[in-house]
């Protein structure tokens, strides 16, 4: 699996490749193909008590316990009424993470042309958490940096 | 147990190589249980016994010993097998006395009556030997004083020799004999390696290699010829320093050399079997961890409404043999993961003799039943806590010969470690009889540390209990024979982690008895699955004392100490969990609700939940590291509607609780 550059807006690496796209309030998001595990369905989801406000909960992904990321929350959005309805399973570093999104779009093939920099401000993601941004087809897809998303440090340091 | 011939306790035999000590675990079990047989013939089982008791002693397989050690072993055994078989003059069992070069037979023949699964195992395992001693005695042209070397083609020549005596393969057993004592005399400096001498061990293994291939044919009823310079060669190889002869198949030895420092196998034949296989552990764990699902998933399928519908009577019956197949392999896979506890008892003994030099106390340390099998991640996890306990009993519970002598005791003090297994759990007893616990000195050290403010009303069991409470024990009694200073409340927690409980009896003057009480296995959980509000939890049953449903005015808030609740002549503290875990929706009034008493002494608490849904087996799984770890939170496991539920750790909520000071704020310090 190649693992996303750390600093976002490094360019010792081509970014552009297969993205799995989603929405998430309106918004459409990119997550690298090589990270995601696979997709599934919602689920019911066991609260966990005391664990992280951004941690949804976790499931049963056959047989294993994994946990799922609230992205909305994560990124500081407003709780939303319509519920999910698929989970993204990305596999970072070896281990199983689910994130709870509103749809899944489409796998896409983004070239290295297309992706801008991350704006320094004006998003309503963390900018850290960007590998950049696409703009093709008149539509603008943010293109998430799986790692950051996740990170232990990063989520504790963003609330 | 019962079918266990002595041809089980002979493939045993076969398969203890030089350095397993497992396998010779099982050989001394599959010995000890014959010898419990009664229908085995007497005398038969006393030769059994001393092979149990060549077996027990350490010291016979020490380095260099081991070959004597099982060539002892091997000895009795073959008097067991000729007792048992005694009558039947086509027993499978050589004279022990190899055959004479001169009366040796031209062909090599195999009675009908051997037994050819062991003879085929023997086949692979000689193979291997005889590759090993060629690999040394290579070793050995270049550097000619390796020891190691030498002992490795000695061990080769002796363990074929010793087990194609048994297996009836005299024509083997008499040339490796006399391989066997040639090696010997070297390895006793009776003989240099050097002028003929590696050439004829060379030539002894060829011999052997070619023995060890006609093995198939001569099972097959043919009679293969003998090698040609067999005769010749074993009379060579019984006074090597009369030898002066050319080598009657040039060259055959650096042929031989050439093979192996060539790495090419053994010529075709059958493929060697092993009898051991090395897994890697975390395969095995794999297994284990989905047999588990399985048993799981099995358990859903036998509860559901569908299958239990007495119109459905076929299906029914089909899943009850499913069932049971998944049962039989849930036993057989736990069982790959089993091993003696032994491994964590061994090191004891040291640690009791240099812990009594050093005090001057006299002590014998006994042994009980450390053949009794756990989990092997248990055995690991149990070597500290018994290290602790065994400290403990030399420091602190046997007196000095002095003291013990004018107590009317013997002088020499008795340290005793009695390993069973009970149902599904595993009792470890230190019993000592020294002193025993003071508990004046532990209510006043209890005190000091500000546990309790007197110890007046307790009685002596709740006193007991004291020396497993937090801050009791101190670093100060770090010693360097553990190099570690744990506590008692350590070892309570390590044991709780392991699902397991430490308890303590003792009488003043008498002596103490530490029990650890352990689970066979961590792989799967009995838990209780019980509601909060929309929530359900699982609490492994082996923490749970009782349940019961409260009577309305049993609950008093005692100042200072939160919730109090009154039953069966004891008052335990509330814990309410909705409260604790902060779920909303739960049922308010403690009458409406289930009350469980979990914890152990002095930490006992009453644990408040909606409802009791039922027992479960379960099989516990982390929650993974973007949740980190929740205190009071063991990890998920799989429900039978395929959601997850969490497991509790009651003993972390209580602790938590207890931090807390009273209920209501346990909630605020729950949290990681």
């Amino acid at each position: 699996m190649t693992a996303p550059a750390i600093a976002p807006t490094s360019t010792a690496r081509s970014l552009g490749g297969k993205y799995l796209t989603f929405v998430l309030a309106n918004e459409e998001y990119g997550f690298e193909i090589l990270t995601v595990h696979e997709i599934i369905g919602m689920m019911a989801v066991t609260t966990v008590p005391h664990s992280h406000r951004c941690i949804r909960g976790v499931v049963n992904l056959r047989g294993k316990v994994i946990p799922i990321v609230d992205l909305r929350r994560r990124f500081g959005m407003e709780p939303s009424d319509a519920p999910e309805t698929c989970i993204i399973v990305l596999n970072v570093k070896g281990l199983l993470v689910g994130i709870a999104v509103d749809a899944v779009s489409e796998v896409r093939m983004i070239k290295d042309g297309e992706i801008e920099p991350p704006p320094a401000f004006g998003s309503d993601v963390d900018v850290s958490c960007l590998l950049g941004v696409a703009n093709a087809d008149g539509k603008v897809r943010m293109l998430l940096d799986a790692d950051r998303v996740l990170s232990l440090e990063a989520i504790s340091s963003a609330l | 147990m019962s079918t266990l011939t002595i041809d089980d306790a002979i493939a045993a035999f076969v398969a203890c190589e030089p350095g397993d000590e497992a396998a010779r675990r099982v050989l001394r079990a599959r010995c000890w249980n014959l010898m419990a047989d009664r229908e085995v013939d007497s005398k038969a089982r006393t030769a059994l016994a001393d092979a149990v008791a060549v077996l027990d002693d350490e010291s016979n397989f020490r380095g260099s010993l081991e070959a004597v050690g099982l060539e002892t072993v091997r000895q009795h055994l073959e008097i067991a097998v000729d007792r048992i078989e005694s009558g039947d003059l086509t027993t499978s069992v050589a004279p022990v006395s190899p055959p004479t070069p001169d009366v040796a037979p031209a062909t090599f023949t195999i009675d009908d009556d051997a037994d050819r699964s062991l003879i085929e195992d023997f086949t692979a395992e000689a193979r291997e030997y005889l590759e090993s001693a060629e690999a040394a005695l290579l070793r050995l042209e270049t550097s000619p004083d390796d020891a190691e070397a030498v002992n490795d083609v000695f061990r080769a020549f002796h363990t074929i020799k010793g087990t194609s005596s048994f297996l009836g393969l005299a024509a083997i057993a008499g040339f490796a004999h006399h391989a066997e004592d040639m090696l010997d005399r070297v390895r006793a400096n009776e003989l240099a390696f050097d002028g003929i001498v590696p050439e004829l061990a060379l030539r002894a293994v060829d011999v052997l290699k070619s023995l060890v291939q006609a093995i198939p044919a001569a099972l097959a009823g043919e009679a293969p010829a003998l090698p040609s310079d067999y005769a010749e060669l074993s009379g060579a190889l019984s006074q090597p320093e009369l030898q002066q002869i050319v080598p009657a198949a040039p060259g055959a030895a650096s042929k031989v050399a050439a093979q192996v420092a060539g790495q090419v196998g053994l010529p075709e034949g059958t493929p060697a079997r092993d009898p051991l296989v090395k897994v890697r552990t975390d395969k095995l764990d794999a297994l284990v961890e989905m047999v588990g699902e399985l048993v799981i998933a099995n358990a859903i399928l036998f509860q559901d409404r569908v299958v239990r519908d007495a119109a459905n009577h076929d299906l029914m019956q089909k899943v009850r043999h499913a069932d049971k197949i998944v049962r039989e392999l849930q036993e057989v896979s736990l069982g790959l993961r089993m091993v003696p506890l032994k491994g964590a008892i061994t090191k004891l003994t040291r640690v009791v003799r240099d812990l009594a030099a050093r005090s001057g106390k006299q002590v014998e340390f006994e042994v009980s039943g450390e053949d009794t099998e756990v989990d092997r991640t248990l055995v690991n996890l149990l070597a500290d806590p018994l290290m602790h306990m065994v400290r403990n009993a030399v420091d602190h519970g046997i007196e000095s010969p002095a003291e013990r002598l004018k107590a009317g005791k013997p002088a020499t003090g008795t340290v005793r470690l009695e390993a069973s297994q009970a149902g599904d759990r595993v009792l470890v007893k230190l019993i000592d009889d020294g002193r025993g616990l003071q508990r004046d000195k532990i209510v006043a050290k209890a005190v000091e540390r500000g546990i309790i403010a007197s110890g007046d009303g307790m009685s002596d069991s709740d006193v007991f209990e004291l020396i497993f409470a937090p801050g009791f024990s101190t670093a100060e009694t770090v010693t360097e024979v553990s190099g570690r200073g744990v506590g008692m409340d350590v070892v309570r927690r390590n044991l709780q982690a392991m699902r397991g409980r430490a308890l303590i009896t003792s009488k003043a003057g008498h002596g103490s008895v530490f029990t650890i009480e352990l689970p066979l296995t961590l792989a799967i959980t009995d838990g209780m699955l019980v509601s909060v509000g929309a929530e359900r939890f699982i609490i492994p049953t082996a923490r749970i004392h009782r349940c019961f449903r409260p009577e309305p005015g049993a609950i008093n808030t005692v100042q200072g100490k939160g919730e109090m609740v009154q039953h069966a002549g004891e008052v335990l503290p509330l814990l309410r969990l909705h409260r604790a875990l902060r779920i909303v929706g739960a049922r308010e009034r403690i009458v409406e609700g289930i009350l469980m008493v979990v914890g152990e002494g002095n930490t006992r608490v009453a644990i408040l939940v909606d409802e009791l849904l039922g027992q479960q087996q379960v099989v516990a799984k982390p929650l993974g590291e973007a949740i980190g770890r929740v205190r009071g939170l063991t990890g998920g496991a799989i429900l039978g509607d395929g959601r997850v539920g969490l497991i509790l750790d009651v003993d972390e909520l209580v602790v938590v609780h207890r931090e807390a000071g009273d209920v209501a704020s346990a909630a605020g310090s729950l949290a990681a």
